[in-house]
């Protein structure tokens, strides 16, 4: 088997035998999107690029479809990351890569009525469609950002389609970032055939092959800084498992930081360094896209397991004037994250997946962050040092939540479901409209109904008004003067799309806009 | 414009309440009482875990079935080692983790909790299987909110442990991955 392609200057942590003193141009913390963007057009425009990733340098022969080695060794916190009471699971990439590297390929735009909230109620300026616009082409070409054919749309995203046109609700094809995809399922565990564009596979190497160096199995504790400049990033570097520091640090000087680490981990290393936040707004208003799922059991096989997941989408309930809308997407569904995800126990919970192979899964994202009552997620510390995440639930998110359960629930009775089984506890079983009445009566408490995310946002917004912004619409800090945030962090609402392309496109333009002032 | 004030709430004094005093006192109680007054019905040791002890080993396998109901002639749960795969989940996780982990499955043992739960005082690996599935029924819905938290881990691990493994597969009709590598 051949390597397939390799990031020329990657160092991993236990290649580094004593303390390590570095100096760079840029220092760049986290490779998922916004982090690889920015080291590709920093290093295309001459600058000494040093990139800082926690997580492991794993490649396609590391990718064996295999649900246990995949989730503990691509995921936060093993993929146990959840908010501090466990009622919503947090699905957030931790590899060279980051997300791209696990996510399920969806490669949407940023809406122009995002933008334009954006623009007119958080006083972000210059991020506008026009300017992203010349980006976006150049990514989605890079990445062969393309739908499907009618052919390799798989059973369960075949449901909502047909659901959808019975019901006279909207549906799209949904563009993916895959060269010679042969339809395993398996995009979740990171891509056995080097189909999917990741990060490590796209913009990473280019970086490299620009004299970027990347650094894997390295996590960054700390910047340090010297009046309103930033003068060095503090790192632990960590055995090849990616867990336990090997006891070698790694110090890296530079003239600009930028963080790119996600929009939990960014915040909190901002809350780490104790930066200036005169308005306590770092590692507020998080954003999640938080995700409802349902499942149908039909009288035919589904195989949910099985083919691209995600090809198709509805965005028909996005816009909801005064609510929190939502969009649903097909997740794949493999036996261990079905397992941890299907409520219920005993004869209930071994039900549902017996029924598996006969099962179609929809789910519902709900768009955050648009109205004024809602407050996010807080991400900040608990005893010993832990991370903490704690989300605010809402009259509004309730609402929703009911809202896109009955919604899914009626696409897939529509599309033919022999029943419908929630993700409540305990699950509801539902067969025709009438029992849809029962979700009213159901509790969405916390923990009552799963929850998930696996799309962070928010949490050191942009803007110019430093009152509700940590970063300007540059992304440059508002009061340090050398550092930058080019991730999902600076979105200062959810996005209503699946966010890969979105970080993309904002961090290639504020980086070239960088590369060309630098 | 909006205002400079909408700055998210922290915590509610209800779920402080909820979450932080009554389950400290919980776990604290679960951590005593459980020790001295409530035996665990023990299995046969399973040598070489890193966190579990012999008796968390003993709960946490009586959770699993519970949980996971296998029908005879599937793997059980000693043939797909829950206990070992949520042991070296856990054994890679920091420290507070898996105490706070043990700690659970003491309190879910304890006889206290059937007593708040009006479950009945026995120790949940000492009942029978009505007994058990009542206590994790009482915890799946309480009104007490870290009766619900507890309830999630310990069903999330088993489900996610139990058929994460290959042998789990053609009970429920998994084929396994496609053959696609070379």
């Amino acid at each position: 088997m051949s390597e397939g392609i390799r990031i020329a200057n990657l160092v991993r942590g236990r290649d580094v035998a004593a303390d390590r003193t570095v100096d760079a141009d840029v220092a760049i913390v986290g490779s998922g999107p916004g982090g690889s963007m920015a080291a590709y057009r920093l290093a295309a425009a001459g600058a000494r690029v040093i990139v800082l990733e926690e997580g492991g340098y794993r490649t396609r022969s590391d990718f064996r479809m295999q649900e246990e080695w995949s989730y503990p060794n691509l995921y936060q916190d093993h993929a146990n990351r959840a908010t501090d009471d466990l009622s919503i699971t947090v699905l957030q990439g931790r590899s060279v890569g980051g997300g791209t590297t696990v996510n399920w390929t969806t490669s949407l735009r940023t809406p122009s009525t995002t933008l334009e909230f954006w623009n007119r109620r958080r006083r972000v300026e210059g991020v506008t469609k026009e300017a992203l616009e010349p980006h976006w082409d150049e990514i989605e070409r890079r990445l062969n950002v393309h739908t499907m054919e009618p052919g390799e749309i798989n059973e369960n995203n075949g449901a909502l389609m047909e659901g959808s046109k019975r019901l006279g609700y909207g549906f799209e094809y949904l563009p993916r970032n895959v060269s010679n995809c042969m339809l395993t399922g398996m995009c979740g565990l990171g891509c056995p055939v080097d189909a999917k564009q990741a990060m490590h596979l796209t913009y990473l190497p280019d970086a490299a092959d620009r004299g970027a160096v990347v650094y894997a199995d390295c996590r960054v504790v700390r910047l340090e800084r010297s009046g309103p400049r930033v003068i060095a990033a503090e790192a632990e570097l960590l055995e090849d498992s990616g867990d336990r520091p090997t006891g070698r640090r790694l110090t890296v000087r530079a003239k600009t930081f930028v963080l790119a680490a996600g929009a939990i981990n960014t915040p909190r290393l901002l809350q780490r360094s104790a930066f200036p936040d005169p308005y306590a707004i770092v590692g507020r208003r998080t954003w999640i896209h938080p995700t409802l799922a349902s499942a149908a059991h039909f009288d035919r096989r589904i195989e949910p397991w099985f083919g691209a997941p995600q090809t198709v989408g509805s965005h028909h309930f996005a816009i909801r004037p005064g609510r929190i809308g939502f969009f649903l997407e097909t997740p794949p569904a493999q036996p261990m994250l079905a397992g941890l995800a299907h409520s219920g126990f005993g004869a209930d919970h071994r039900r549902a997946m017996k029924e598996l192979p006969n099962t179609a899964v929809l789910i519902a994202l709900l768009i955050d962050g648009f109205l004024d009552e809602e407050h996010g997620g807080t991400v900040g510390e608990r005893a010993g040092g832990r991370l903490s995440f704690r989300y605010d639930r809402g009259p509004a998110l309730e609402e929703a939540m009911r809202e896109a359960l009955k919604t899914m629930a009626r696409v897939h009775l529509a599309a033919g479901a022999r029943e419908v089984v929630t993700f409540h506890e305990p699950p509801l079983r539902l067969r025709s409209e009438r029992d849809l009445a029962r979700m009213d009566e159901a509790s969405v408490a916390p923990n009552r109904c799963a929850l998930f995310t696996a799309h962070q946002m928010g949490g050191a917004p942009m803007g110019e008004d430093p009152g509700l912004a940590v970063v300007d619409s540059r992304l440059k800090h508002h009061q340090l003067d050398n550092l930058y945030v080019m991730d999902g962090s600076v979105f200062p609402t959810s996005l209503g799309v699946n966010p890969q392309i979105s970080i993309l496109g904002l961090s290639s333009l504020a980086a070239s806009a960088l590369a060309k002032s630098g | 414009m909006i205002s400079r004030q909408e700055v998210p709430a922290p915590l509610t004094r209800r779920q402080l309440v909820r979450r932080g005093i009554v389950g400290s006192i919980l776990f604290a109680a679960a951590g005593m009482t459980a020790a001295f007054w409530w035996p665990t019905r023990r299995r046969r040791s399973r040598p070489g875990l890193a966190v579990f002890d012999e008796r968390e080993a003993s709960i946490l396998s009586a959770v699993a079935e519970t949980v996971l109901a296998i029908e005879p002639g599937a793997p059980s749960v000693q043939d797909v080692d829950v206990v070992g795969r949520v042991d070296a989940l856990l054994a890679r996780s920091p420290p507070p983790v898996r105490r706070e982990f043990a700690r659970l499955l003491h309190l879910f043992e304890n006889g206290v909790t059937g007593l708040l739960t009006a479950t009945g005082w026995t120790s949940f690996t000492a009942s029978g299987s009505a007994a058990r599935e009542a206590r994790l029924r009482a915890w799946q819905t309480s009104r007490i909110a870290l009766f619900r938290t507890g309830f999630q881990a310990m069903r999330r691990l088993s489900g996610a442990c139990y058929y994460s493994s290959p042998r789990a597969w053609p009970a429920i009709g998994y084929p396994g991955p496609p053959d696609v590598l070379e």
